[in-house]
């Protein structure tokens, strides 16, 4: 028998994949890699401004950047930034690991398991951690000029950076191999089983909270204890993250030992799991193909047919574009995954919005409603924005290699991006008008506030849906088959950047005018206000007009001069 | 281990069940060293799960298999250098060159360099790659393709090769190179299991010839020998129409 190739070829093949794709980029237009750059730079600048300012209110609140609170806040930003790698490594993972061509071709090759495993992880790993990138990296700058943190801080920034994924990442590669291994038949019910009880279990924690808050209403001090004390449990000594926040603080002081034992002992508890996480896969990666490949192939796809009636409802459709939207609705239902988390997001705003009552024994001030129910519907917005990114932006890439199928029917370009803008209209509807409207019940807003937001939730429905479908339309990548990194690719960012910026000024159009007005007249509602609102209202359905139909025409005409 | 003597591979007994369907029942064979073995079946017969067994990416819910003598189950390694695979739909890495994936097949094989390199010069003169060998595999033709994943197969002159509708988008020259190349390599002592549609090519290729069909094999023989089970001397297309007819098809739903 042969040598057995070492991880040395494999770090080969990631170098030259680099290598060429940078290559290619280089032989592009420009345009590409200077967009990426900047959306990056710019999500980035973003939360190092954020996070500066940040550091500076506390200093003004006579918070010591150094001590416990502060420490404490960290912590919990290390723990959450855990949570959110060792997830999206997994399902990342989950996808390299058992549904691509690659690891079929290395599964058929003399290469041990464990190898092929720790190839994928570290594409996986690399992937997962460019939210990492975005987002600790402008935090713990902006920390450490904060905190007037000396070289050591920045030198061993790197290290950290480095180290810290290594642990959340294998646990969620464990997490990914063990319940393909164990539960491969009912994978689906069991990740929603799982987000479930995730889910539960974060509500009634900040269901807890917001009890606790509620009783302590002596003093701003009680209640800053009471919420401290509710997330303390992020400072354990045991836990990693905390060995992470502490290091960097501890860097920071120029405390050259402590810091260098926190960061071995990341590095050493991240080898370690990883060195884990190859065992398991050892014994479980090709037990669990085997496995996935045994699934029910039969399914019970009419389980929720009834639900395709919905598509009928939408008015105005021709019967190509009703054809196609019943086609994707169709997809969407049918894949747990997509919905799932949709679903995970409306059932946490929902609970949300119906807490808000709890979080105040009394009336709530009228001052505060009009600024929770603006932030609310920003909430929505933002997720909407997010949703339409994930799950509408990919939706003419998916069409893929097949995209000739669509192209040889007698349908018209625009009807396929109309299409595919429809579906998105109907589930953002669905989505964001009973929260819109939960939150303004919740908060009691006089009904002019209901009608503002509730248009304004149509504006953004629509301008959103626009952008995703239209944009998709334009920068489409055919050959990726992972909604998710078509999402995180090129196209994908610059279109959320695009979403954000129209988030933010249709907001500021359409709804803002009306909350300016109710914040002003208090007592009364000024008679300047009506024409104000209303002429903001006006001007919003412009800019969501053109959100709308300006991305459609430029899919259109992009899919028009595109050959397949 | 002697190549000669026993086969090159044994399925005892092998079945695979997905949930309540059994894809492959009670599959007995043996292939040996030197022949052109083809597996023969309709759309859903149980072919591709066949070889996904055989390759190792699926685990056999009963039997064994073993490929020069190693259980693919137990010493899967030492089993899967044995052999290369074609799949039906050839996987390059698309931002690999042509000669880039070559080269990544031989570290993968553990070829050391010198032998590596000889042979990556052979099969790029038999396959014909010269003209796009440093190109990068995105931008191929499937036929392209086809060929850079089957020189890459050859590579290590594996002793069992195991391809799945190896001549669907091949121009007649490279179906006719192909052959060549396939009888070849069976020449030596290897031996080739080619799982096809291609009943022509079949004809004119196969020692032996294996027909599956509800997860069973049904046939398996020399086309002589199938053609006496047939009770049909025509060629191979109504010898297989006959032995698979839908009356004699099994139910699809019993245990093996």
């Amino acid at each position: 028998m042969n040598a057995i190739p070492g991880l040395d070829v494999f770090a080969r093949l990631k170098w030259h994949l680099t290598r060429n794709q940078l290559r290619g980029i280089r032989g592009e237009n420009w345009v590409r890699p200077a967009s990426i750059a900047f959306s990056s730079l710019l999500v980035a600048g973003f939360g190092f401004g954020t996070s500066l300012a940040g550091f500076a209110f506390l200093r003004q609140q006579k918070l010591p950047l150094g001590g416990d609170i502060v420490g404490l806040l960290l912590d919990l930003f290390f723990l959450t930034l855990a949570t959110l790698l060792c997830l999206s490594t997994g399902l990342i993972l989950f996808g390299s690991l058992f549904d691509s061509p690659e690891a079929s071709f290395l599964l058929a090759k003399p290469v041990p398991d464990d190898r092929v495993f720790a190839h994928q992880f570290a594409g996986a790993l690399l992937f997962s951690s460019a939210a990492l990138i975005l987002l600790a990296l402008p935090l713990l700058l902006a920390y450490g000029l904060s905190v007037r943190a000396g070289p050591l801080y920045y030198l061993l920034l790197p290290a950290y950076f480095l180290s810290i994924p290594l642990l959340p990442g294998s646990l969620g590669a464990m997490l990914c191999l063990t319940l393909v291994r164990w539960i491969p038949r009912r994978r689906k019910e069991a990740l929603a089983a799982l987000a479930v009880l995730i889910t539960l279990g974060a509500l009634v924690w900040i269901g807890l909270g917001l009890r606790n808050l509620r009783h302590a209403r002596s003093g701003d001090e009680e209640v800053l204890n009471e919420v401290l004390g509710h997330v303390r449990f992020a400072s354990a000594a045991w836990l990693p993250t905390h060995w992470q926040s502490q290091g960097l603080r501890q860097a920071a002081r120029g405390q050259f030992e402590p810091a260098l034992r926190y960061l071995a002992l990341t590095l050493s508890t991240g080898c370690m799991a990883f060195c884990l996480s190859a065992l398991v896969a050892r014994s479980w990666y090709r037990i669990g193909v085997d496995r996935l490949s045994q699934q029910e192939r039969k399914q019970n796809i009419s389980r929720f047919r009834w639900l395709d009636a919905l598509p009928g409802w939408v008015p105005g459709l021709t019967v190509q574009e009703r054809a196609l939207l019943l086609k994707d609705f169709r997809t969407f239902r049918r894949d747990v995954r997509q919905w799932g988390q949709g679903l995970l997001f409306l059932v946490m705003l929902a609970f949300y919005f119906s807490s808000l009552r709890r979080m105040f024994p009394g009336d709530i001030p009228l001052s505060f409603r009009n600024g929770l129910s603006l932030l609310n519907l920003a909430v929505v917005g933002m997720l909407l924005c997010a949703s339409c990114g994930r799950f509408v932006f990919p939706l003419v890439s998916l069409e893929g290699r097949r995209v000739w199928l669509l192209g040889l029917t007698p349908i018209s370009r625009l009807h396929w991006v109309r299409g595919k803008y429809f579906f998105s209209l109907l589930l953002c509807l669905l989505f964001a008008l009973p929260l819109v409207a939960l939150s303004d019940s919740m908060l009691e807003l006089p009904p002019g506030g209901w009608v503002v937001h509730l248009i304004s939730a149509i504006y953004l429905a629509s301008g959103l849906s626009g952008l995703a479908a239209g944009l998709g339309a334009v920068w489409p990548s055919f050959q990726e088959k992972d909604p998710s990194r078509i999402a995180v690719g090129y196209g994908g960012t610059l279109s959320l950047v695009i979403s954000l910026t129209f988030l933010l000024g249709c907001l500021t159009i359409s709804a803002l005018p009306w909350h300016i007005a109710n914040a002003v007249g208090v007592e009364r509602f000024p008679i300047w206000g009506w024409p104000v609102t209303i002429a903001g209202l006006l001007m919003g359905g412009i800019l969501a007009g053109t959100a709308t139909l300006f991305p459609l025409h430029a899919g259109r005409v992009r899919l028009d001069a595109m050959e397949f | 281990m002697t190549a000669t003597t026993s086969p090159r591979a044994r399925l005892t007994g092998v079945a695979k069940q997905y949930g309540q369907h059994w894809a492959v029942r009670d599959l007995n064979l043996e292939l040996r060293p030197g022949e052109l073995f083809a597996f023969l079946g309709p759309n859903g017969a149980g072919k591709t799960t066949t070889i996904k067994l055989l390759c190792g990416l699926l685990r056999p819910t009963q039997g064994t298999i073993e490929v020069d003598g190693f259980n693919l189950a137990t010493h899967g390694l030492q089993a899967r250098s044995r052999m290369s695979y074609v799949p039906d739909l050839p996987y390059c890495y698309e931002h690999l060159t042509a000669r880039e994936f070559l080269e990544l097949t031989t570290e993968l094989h553990g070829m050391d360099k010198h032998h590596a390199s000889r042979r990556i010069a052979e099969v790029i003169s038999l396959f014909e790659l010269d003209r796009f060998i440093d190109q990068l595999t995105e931008r191929f033709s499937h036929g392209m393709r086809q060929r850079t994943v089957f020189a890459a197969a050859m590579l290590p002159e594996p002793a069992l090769l195991i391809t799945d509708e190896p001549t669907v988008g091949l121009d007649p020259r490279s179906v006719r190179q192909l052959k060549d190349i396939l009888r070849a390599h069976t020449a030596k002592g290897n031996t080739v299991f080619l799982s096809s549609h291609s009943l022509d090519v079949v004809e004119q290729l196969a020692d032996r010839i294996g027909i599956i069909l509800g997860g069973k094999l049904i046939g398996c023989g020399t086309l002589a020998e199938l053609r006496d089970q047939a009770a049909h001397s025509g060629p191979l297309e109504d010898v297989f129409l006959k032995l698979t007819q839908p009356e004699e098809q099994p139910a699809g739903m019993e245990a093996p």
